[in-house]
């Protein structure tokens, strides 16, 4: 991927960009709220990653411009102001998504991704498939290796998530807040049952299994094993 | 004397002198000030009029009086009554109204009699009325801020018949005077009275007010000093000072509750934070000078990444208790499908519940609504939800129920687990507060105190209870100000 990241904490800046460099995206560096909007205008990113607080240009009046400008390139707000407020005013701006700091580079990686496969992904398709596993929207039928899978709701709403964002890696967090639509800190590993009990469904009875665990990341449906 | 000094010292006067001072400076005085000197103002021209009136009528008086006596003696001359002419001009007859000064002259300027000895210089020989000084004091008496030769006396000249000579009819001024001055002093008196009264009763209000308004002064300073805890004095009978008082203590409570909140947290932050990081440290500190291999220092750089998630775990707990405690603002407050919410959040974790060996049994009146923040209701009804569960066993069951009624909503969410002694109830629900049977469960004992900062913000009461065994938690959110209106499905609607 092809990223702009403006933060104007260049320690932080430093090791992120050495982060992604390795997960093998480009990244260019603004240091204030300007420059980034210079760099964002200049040339096409397929993610922006912007802080909120920055010199000479905050990120929200940043993001609200290239907004005005009809610039609709996918936008990851970084944060250090928590609460639920914050949130939605960077979102209103016209933010895709919001990360609160301190944050795990996973959980920047994977929303990334899911962010750049927004762009991609037409989401009213309504047939999803990942190997021989299919999933028909209209119909609400879930087949693998053609026998039919029964699936509660939520579960569909599950895997229909993961499979739109399939051979990429989905946080926890990321399943909370687009499955259940709630932000909150659940504490427990409460997603993990609801996952385990999706791979019992869907891989138990079948090989190769599709849905695997990311050590200190969270989920990745796809036919690759890594 | 001594005491006096003693007691009196420059101090004590200077402190004296400058409340004086301030009290010069109320607006209470100032108004007092205002008042009193219109009020003077008026009541001096009203005065200044009845004097100028009365005055005018006692000239008049005089006047009238004159012609009068003029009228009788120039009868009697006419008639030639000489006795009683003789009589009248030998001294000051009693007959004559005001027992007037008389004197008749000859054509020739000689004098034929009369009281007077000469005709008075500066009297012109011409009819009308005449002001003149008389040379001598008569014998009334003189009034105290009058020279006695400031005595006037008004006359009143007349031809004689067949042009035999004149006469003159005069009535010394002082007894006018006399009634004069005393009318005037009377008036001045009302007038300096009535200032003095208005600047006493100034003074008065003035420091009345002072005093009601220094009680606040001192408060608020005490505040400023660092004593949180002062309060205005609440004595007296209900004014308008009491119900200002009133309302400055209940801001100066909610006030107090806030910086105790922050305070907490910020002890909290020092205390519990430290401990982590002291760990963390000492980890790194160690592999520093242990570790050889890359996977010694693998091991220990994950362990670190799992100490610092569970730092900014519990960070973020102790924020969202202090955003929920600092109350949410009413433009952030929206109309939160409970029902939706609870089904949501049953749903979740009843995977987990299942998982444990455990029953979740729900009970949701549909189409409850309440006001409130959907994520720190969802945040708390999962912490709720979380704890019944860890503090459970396998083959438990855990209830939740949502109902409402006229008087409140009430969620309750109850396990048969091991429950918590009544004793330690209530410092369950405040942070890091964890019992020792819990010891060995994960978490950071923030679990409950949200749900306690979550009600409050909410407006709901916590109860917690002996589920007989187990705990339950029950909330009620009052309906009058939260609950919206029920779907026509739900019970009853919002009573108006």
């Amino acid at each position: 991927m092809n990223l702009l990241l403006v933060e104007d904490d260049f320690d932080a800046a430093k090791s992120l960009i050495r982060g992604l460099h390795r997960s093998g995206h480009e990244v260019d560096h603004a240091g204030t709220g300007t420059e980034g909007l210079n760099l964002a205008r200049r040339s096409q990113y397929d993610v922006l990653i912007i802080d909120r607080m920055l010199p000479e240009l905050d990120g929200l009046s940043l993001l609200a411009s290239l907004r005005e400008e009809n610039d609709a390139t996918p936008v990851l707000i970084l944060s250090a102001l928590g609460e639920v407020d914050d949130r939605v005013a960077g979102l209103r701006a016209g933010g895709d998504d919001y990360l609160i700091k301190p944050y795990a580079f996973a959980e920047l990686l994977a929303r990334l991704e899911g962010l750049e496969r927004r762009q991609r992904v037409e989401p009213a398709v309504a047939r999803l498939q990942v190997a021989d596993l299919v999933f028909d929207r209209d119909r609400h039928r879930v087949t693998r290796q053609g026998q039919t899978i029964r699936l509660q709701p939520r579960e569909m709403r599950l895997l229909e998530y993961l499979m739109r964002h399939a051979e990429q890696v989905v946080t926890r967090a990321m399943l909370l807040e687009n499955v259940w639509d709630y932000h909150f800190d659940p504490q427990t590993n409460v997603i993990d049952v609801h996952i385990s009990r999706l791979r019992a469904k869907i891989d138990r009875d079948f090989s190769p299994p599709l849905l695997h665990t990311v050590r200190g990341a969270g989920y990745r449906l796809g036919v690759s094993e890594d | 004397m001594a005491v006096f000094f003693r007691t009196w010292n420059l101090d004590r006067l200077q402190r004296r002198w400058r409340n004086f001072l301030r009290l010069l400076h109320t607006t209470v005085f100032r108004f007092a000030l205002a008042y009193a000197l219109g009020y003077s103002l008026i009541a001096g021209l009203l005065l200044g009029g009845i004097y100028f009136i009365s005055n005018r009528f006692a000239h008049h008086q005089i006047d009238q009086q004159l012609i009068a006596s003029q009228d009788v003696v120039l009868r009697l001359l006419r008639d030639d009554r000489r006795g009683d002419v003789r009589e009248l001009l030998g001294q000051p007859g009693r007959r004559l109204p005001g027992s007037p000064l008389l004197m008749v002259m000859d054509a020739h300027g000689r004098s034929l009699g009369g009281s007077l000895k000469a005709w008075p210089a500066g009297v012109p020989l011409r009819p009308g009325f005449y002001t003149f000084s008389l040379p001598a004091m008569p014998a009334s008496s003189p009034s105290f801020w009058r020279d006695a030769d400031d005595y006037l006396a008004r006359a009143l000249v007349a031809r004689l018949p067949h042009d035999a000579g004149w006469l003159l009819i005069a009535q010394p001024l002082a007894k006018v005077d006399a009634y004069n001055d005393l009318i005037f002093s009377l008036l001045l008196g009302a007038l300096i009275l009535i200032t003095l009264t208005g600047l006493a009763g100034g003074i008065l209000m003035g420091r009345g007010v002072l005093r009601r308004i220094d009680a606040v002064r001192d408060t608020a300073a005490d505040i400023i000093a660092g004593d949180l805890e002062q309060r205005i004095p609440m004595n007296g009978r209900r004014d308008e000072f009491v119900d200002l008082g009133e309302h400055i203590n209940a801001m100066l409570a909610r006030i107090e509750a806030l910086i105790q909140g922050m305070r907490a947290v910020t002890d909290n932050v020092a205390h519990d934070l430290r401990s982590p990081l002291n760990r963390l440290r000492s980890r790194i500190e160690v592999a520093l000078m242990e570790a050889e291999t890359p996977e010694d220092y693998r091991l220990v750089l994950e362990e670190a990444t799992l100490e610092l998630e569970g730092m900014v775990r519990t960070f973020n707990a102790l924020l969202s208790i202090a955003q929920a405690e600092s109350g949410i603002r009413r433009e952030n407050l929206t109309s939160v499908d409970l029902s939706q919410l609870v089904s949501d959040l049953v749903e979740l974790y009843e995977a987990l519940a299942e998982e444990a060996g455990m029953r979740l049994r729900v009970k949701i009146m549909p189409g409850v609504r309440i006001r409130g923040q959907r994520e720190l209701l969802a945040q708390m009804l999962a912490n709720l939800l979380d704890n019944a569960i860890k503090y459970n066993s396998a083959g438990g069951s855990i209830e939740v129920a949502l109902t409402a009624d006229e008087a409140c909503v009430r969620l309750a969410v109850c396990d048969n687990g091991s429950g918590i002694p009544p004793e330690y109830r209530e410092r369950v629900l405040e942070r890091f507060a964890r019992l020792d049977s819990a010891r060995a469960t994960p978490g950071n004992g923030l679990g409950l105190a949200l749900v306690k900062a979550v009600a409050q913000v909410h407006g709901a009461k916590l109860v917690l209870s002996d589920a007989q065994p187990g705990l339950c938690v029950t909330l009620n959110f009052p309906t009058s100000s939260l609950l919206e209106h029920l779907n026509p499905k739900g019970a009853f609607r919002k009573a108006r």
